[in-house]
């Protein structure tokens, strides 16, 4: 990640200053006189930010099937642990309207927790209270293609987008860690056992698509387009596999089974984007009017 | 043009995404039957697929008094579900395998706690029945299997010293039986009634009928052994020893004549044999019948085999627990005996077997205990695609 961004600082350095040397003085004179040329620009650049997943179960699911109590419900933990991201992102705008296809790699992480109680009939106070929690790391390619618009055409340019996107699965972990209290075992002991981690690209769905939504504001320093870009994606289809919902026998062997789940994610970008044509003189890339 | 490779496109990235189907969760599950008792233990004995596609578990749980365990039955869905059980009083203990469906309706043998008196049980497929019938002259009984509508039991004499096959009609009416002596003498018994007391080894009984011959899996003169008898004349017709009560089968499954497909043990080695003779008449030894040893099924552990055809193969699948607490399937080629796939169910909490058959679909069902927490003895129940099991 890091590299990443010293790379899109390099990027926009070099550009900033071969902008700077040629036409330092210039900007104002020449952006008039060839409006209509550069009311039509591509971009290229690179993003890199954080993301918060979250997942929202459509159908509940569990491995264990009790007899004599409810299934009890899995509680997500959603949009507390940060995931990463990085994206090229080529656009093509046309006055103040922006057409972005932006693929990337995005990393989405949320936890569930699952509690179980058995108690002694013959004495109440005698239970064992247990909790899995199940944490959940996914890695994704995202394809997003969205429309982007610009509120001004000034330097500082804040903007609203939306769009839908596909995904394909990279890979998935899971990690299972057990904690408790027993209470029947001539005390009070609280325990925590080591997590068991596996992989779990298999109970995954391989692809899924959403929709996107975001603001972002975009400022340009010379011929370098600097962007702080939000963006909403709600998942709109399942984002688990319901084929091999059962296939890990690690898991299953803990009466664990995913829910039909569908992921969303917030994702704070920052990057640098760069004009693919320029004025043959002036190296202008824009059309401040 | 290009608006065809949009909608084609579209199309096909639509067709692949997934979707929540009911196909999905019937194909394959593994589910975990869980009782919110701490004091609760359940241990199934054996498994019947219904005619809605559910299951029909038989098991037997602990009892709070009395040293014998308890009648448990469990109906689950398709999916493996729990639909609703049945826990039928103390007055009948002991339930033993098999499951067997005759009709619409499923017959166990269980027995009497006070009297030892061996008792048919019938039920039907939703729980809503349970009818006993005391099998006059039987006590402790062992293992049934059955052979078209007719029953074949196997159960102990304590007062003759004796084991005892018998016939039966639903009826809970003996029809034929006869009866071997363990042997003469102090404490020949002791690990007989250990048995059924569940305080010592647990032995594997079983039963059934190959060509015109019966067979059982029990004591006879001293040994473990299994016995081959027409039911006509007093003596054996064929008797394969084991070692005392160290050495003999796990499991056997006739294939064709007196082809079978075994499992056997021998002073806590196991071995699995594909495919093995075995002279249905007069004595011989399973210690010379050889097969693979398997070091990684620990001593006395159940084995379970079936007879089947999986991706259009004819196999023998072997299924037993491991060393490592998991369940190991060992899927044979029928015809040439080697070995094709394995695979491992269970990793966290110990996974035990207790049964394990095709389903109707050709799946693999596989049914056992596994250790909630690592500490509650609960049933399983998993069902493997066959298409999962590939070599």
């Amino acid at each position: 990640m890091k590299k990443l961004t010293l790379l899109i600082l390099l990027m926009a350095c070099l550009s900033t200053w071969a902008q700077k040397r040629n036409t330092p003085t210039k900007y104002k004179n020449a952006r008039m006189a060839n409006a209509e040329f550069l009311e039509k620009q591509w971009w290229l650049g690179l993003k890199t930010g954080t993301t918060l997943a979250g997942a929202v179960a459509e159908k509940a699911y569990s491995g264990l099937s009790p007899v004599n109590y409810d299934v009890p419900s899995k509680v997500y933990d959603n949009y507390s642990e940060a995931g990463f991201t990085a994206s090229l992102e080529a656009a093509f705008s046309f006055l103040q309207f922006t057409i972005v296809l932006q693929p990337g790699y995005r990393s989405a992480r949320y936890s569930y927790t699952t509690d179980y109680l058995w108690t002694d009939y013959s004495n109440p106070d005698n239970r064992l209270e247990l909790t899995y929690l199940q944490r959940q790391r996914v890695e994704y390619a995202d394809f997003p293609l969205l429309l982007r618009y610009d509120f001004t055409t000034t330097r500082l340019r804040p903007y609203i987008q939306a769009g839908a996107y596909y995904t394909l699965l990279i890979q998935a972990t899971k990690s299972l860690q057990s904690s408790g209290t027993d209470y029947a075992s001539g005390g009070v002991n609280q325990f925590s056992n080591p997590a068991v981690s596996v992989g779990a690209t298999d109970l995954f769905a391989p692809r899924h698509w959403g929709l996107l939504g975001g603001l972002g504001v975009n400022y340009q320093a010379g011929n370098v387009r600097f962007t702080l870009d939000i963006q909403y994606r709600k998942g709109m289809s399942l984002a688990n596999s319901t084929e091999n919902r059962f296939a890990n026998t690690r898991l299953s062997s803990f009466g664990d089974a995913m829910d039909d789940i569908k992921i969303n994610s917030a994702l704070i970008t920052l990057g640098a984007l760069f004009p693919m044509k320029f004025l043959s003189k002036s190296f202008q890339s824009m059309n401040t009017r | 043009m290009q608006r065809y490779f949009i909608l084609l496109l579209s199309f096909l990235l639509a067709a692949c995404l997934e979707e929540s189907r009911i196909e999905n969760d019937e194909r394959a599950f593994t589910k975990i039957y869980d009782h919110n008792d701490f004091g609760a233990r359940f241990k199934p004995i054996d498994l019947q697929e219904l005619s809605d596609g559910g299951y029909l578990i038989l098991a037997e749980r602990n009892l709070n008094n009395g040293q014998f365990a308890g009648i448990y039955l469990l109906r689950v869905d398709r999916s493996g579900n729990f639909i609703s059980d049945l826990e039928p009083d103390e007055t009948l203990v002991n339930p033993i395998g098999n499951l067997m469906k005759i009709g619409a309706d499923f017959y166990f043998f269980a027995m009497d706690p006070f009297t030892v008196q061996a008792y048919l049980v019938r039920t039907d497929a939703a729980l809503t029945s349970i009818t006993t019938t005391p099998v006059s002259g039987i006590t402790y009984p062992a293992a049934a299997s059955l052979d078209n509508t007719t029953i074949i039991l196997l159960s102990y004499n304590s007062v003759t010293l004796e084991t005892v096959i018998s016939l039966l009609n639903t009826s809970g009416t003996v029809t034929s039986s006869k009866a071997f002596s363990i042997g003469a003498g102090e404490g020949v018994e002791e690990p007989v009634i250990n048995h059924f007391l569940r305080t010592g080894k647990q032995f594997p009984f079983f039963t059934g009928k190959t060509g015109s011959l019966y067979y059982f899996n029990g004591f006879y003169n001293y040994t473990f052994s299994l016995v081959f008898t027409n039911l006509v004349t007093n003596n054996p017709q064929g008797v394969v020893q084991g070692n005392q009560d160290d050495g003999g089968f796990q499991a056997l499954l006739p294939l064709a004549g007196s082809t079978f497909a075994a499992a056997r043990f021998n002073y806590g080695d196991n071995y699995i044999l594909p495919g093995v003779t075995l002279s249905t008449s007069g004595i011989s030894s399973a210690t010379d019948l050889g097969g693979f040893r398997f070091p990684e099924i620990p001593a006395d552990a159940s084995v379970c085999i079936f007879r089947g055809t999986l991706n259009n193969t004819p196999v023998i699948v072997f299924g037993s627990d491991t060393r490592s607490g998991q369940v190991g399937l060992y899927v044979y080629d029928e015809t040439s005996g080697t070995l094709l796939t394995t695979r491992y169910e269970g990793f966290g909490n110990p996974f035990r077997i207790s049964t394990l058959k095709q389903s109707s679909s050709g799946d693999v069902l596989l049914c056992g205990t596994t250790y909630v927490a690592g500490r509650f003895a609960r049933i399983f129940l998993t069902k493997i695609p066959q298409e999962e099991l590939r070599w």
